[in-house]
């Protein structure tokens, strides 16, 4: 059969294909594809024309026009449409706490990093407060000092809705960076997640610990307290990603190293969408509760113990359900 | 589907960085004036900022149908392997790697290098032109506009190709035929005095002659 007589035979089935090709893809006529109007044994018609078309050597320009027609069914029928609201909801209910428990050993791994320096650093300073030098210059220490000082002028002031949201976007664009950090080194360098995470678990350890010693306890605990159960774990999380991320990478195992790498960073995104959420949280829990001198510091560490304990049930217990094991 | 290039997409890539510097300077000169006349809003702007430099190619590429502002002057998109639109966690994933991909190389102390190196070898060396972010997310950018094709004449004429020819031989002929539009005239000619053994013509004519073979082959309704 010549081309131009194949044309002449199909084109106003072509046509009809085109009609409703248009209709359906108005935004709201999406999701509403049947076959009742024949769509899918029209789609599978032309999917058939484009391949006589090929094996029969028409023109470029048919093979073309045919081609975009199948293409744009295709999208049609096989766009995956999980409405936005289910599929958030989804990911935190069940994708994401499922998600932690399956990388335990990372999880493990990155929580000694973060906490194990920290930790040791923190009996060090309490046995001989002058280690403290060896983290921070005396201009720092100075600084912080003054920032926790419950007898400063400043503590005694209650900051002002301006300054609060002020404090939220800087806490958001430090944290997730430092997040970001940690992952994105545990992808380039592998060890690099460790490092990040060593270096902030010595810092945080000591710089507590000194104010502690220092008499600040009221000001600091109620301060961190809250935030610390969404921003700690976030890390946590992060440095395991980062970590999932370098294993495929660097120890491929069974799989070739292309295929480990896409297992990797499919798990790690996972980790990747939720500790960047908690992050956030962290950031407006710090900005708006955890600053603010309204409540007296009990209501502080009862608030702090509930946030911690709901971290942990979270990541123990949501998502698990009969067909699940993780 | 065709791919975009490295020259395409560069091109979008710049783009995009220039949008967000105007968007930058923009935000530097509104909040410095307005910290002049008083009112300190910071945060905001660290909030805004934030979400121009993590969230802006993952936004514009999630809720446009896989296209940033970039994308949309060089007429190409990001769509996942098999064609469809972007999903929430391909958008995502493909964003998440653009630091690295965008790195340079001079950062990392390597004497060459240049704005973007990984992205750009990577596009460089992979067959749909993709770079990192595409490899772990399974998707790729490609051409939204299709290529142009001449109308053809109506003309019924046909002549008689003298001797068979092989399928791309003829493929050949038509293609001739849909892109005579985009030849000038000398080029016609030059391109179909190469069929001059086939049908001894000089200059009009030939073109004529394999606009009449590429009928034939085509068929006359």
């Amino acid at each position: 059969m010549k081309e131009s007589y194949f044309v002449h035979t199909k084109e106003s089935e072509w046509a009809e294909f085109l009609v409703s090709l248009d209709r359906l893809e108005r935004r709201w006529n999406k999701g509403k594809s049947s076959n009742a109007d024949g769509f899918t044994d029209r789609y599978r018609s032309i999917a058939h024309d484009l391949t006589i078309a090929r094996t029969r050597g028409y023109s470029n320009q048919l093979i073309v026009r045919l081609n975009n027609l199948v293409q744009r069914g295709h999208n049609l029928l096989y766009t995956k449409r999980l409405g936005f609201v289910r599929g958030f909801l989804n990911f935190f209910t069940h994708t994401f706490p499922r998600a932690v428990r399956f990388q335990k050993m990372y999880i493990l791994l990155s929580f000694l990093a973060f906490v194990c320096p920290g930790l040791g650093m923190s009996y060090m300073i309490s046995t001989q407060p002058e280690f403290i030098h060896t983290v921070l210059s005396d201009d720092q220490l100075y600084q912080y000092r003054e920032m926790y000082d419950p007898d400063s002028e400043h503590q005694s002031q209650e900051r002002t809705a301006m300054q609060n949201i002020t404090m939220f976007g800087h806490y958001i664009f430090n944290n997730t960076s430092i997040g970001l950090l940690v992952f994105i080194n545990g992808l380039v360098f592998g060890i690099g997640s460790i490092i990040v995470l060593t270096i902030n678990g010595i810092f945080i350890g000591s710089i507590i610990t000194y104010l502690c010693i220092a008499g600040y306890s009221s000001t600091v605990l109620p301060f961190v307290v809250g935030h610390g159960a969404f921003e700690l774990t976030a890390i946590v999380i992060a440095g395991a990603a980062g970590l999932r991320m370098a294993k495929g990478v660097f120890i491929p195992g069974v799989y070739a190293r292309k295929t480990s790498i896409k297992i990797a960073s499919k798990e790690a995104f996972i980790l990747c969408g939720g500790f960047f959420t908690m992050f956030i949280l962290a950031a407006f829990i710090e900005a708006f509760w955890s600053s603010s001198d309204f409540f007296p510091n009990s209501i502080k560490y009862s608030m702090g113990l509930l946030l911690w304990i709901a971290v942990f049930y979270y990541f123990l217990f949501v998502g698990r359900d009969k067909y699940s094991h993780r | 589907m065709r791919p975009a290039g490295i020259i395409a997409r560069g091109t979008g890539f710049l783009v995009d960085e220039l949008i967000k510097l105007l968007v930058f300077f923009f935000l530097q000169l509104v909040f410095f004036y307005l910290r002049v006349t008083g009112i300190n809003l910071e945060g905001l702007k660290l909030i805004i900022v934030f979400v121009v430099v993590w969230l802006y190619g993952f936004l514009f590429e999630w809720l446009n149908d896989g296209m940033t502002p970039g994308k949309m002057m060089v007429k190409a998109k990001a769509v996942n392997l098999d064609g469809t639109p972007l999903s929430l966690y391909s958008a995502a994933v493909r964003n998440l790697f653009r630091p690295i991909d965008s790195i340079s190389l001079f950062m990392v102390g390597l004497p060459i290098g240049g704005v973007g190196m990984p992205g750009a070898l990577f596009i460089l060396f992979s067959a749909r032109f993709r770079r990192l972010g595409d490899h772990l997310a399974n998707t790729m950018v490609i051409h939204t506009n299709t290529p142009e094709f001449a109308k053809r004449e109506p003309t019924a004429t046909v002549r008689q190709i003298p001797q068979p020819l092989k399928v791309n031989e003829q493929l050949l002929l038509l293609e001739f035929q849909d892109r005579r539009g985009s030849f000038s005239e000398e080029r016609a000619i030059e391109l179909a005095e190469i069929l001059y053994p086939l049908h001894g013509l000089k200059g009009e004519a030939a073109v004529r002659a394999c606009m009449e073979y590429a009928n034939s082959i085509r068929g006359v309704k």
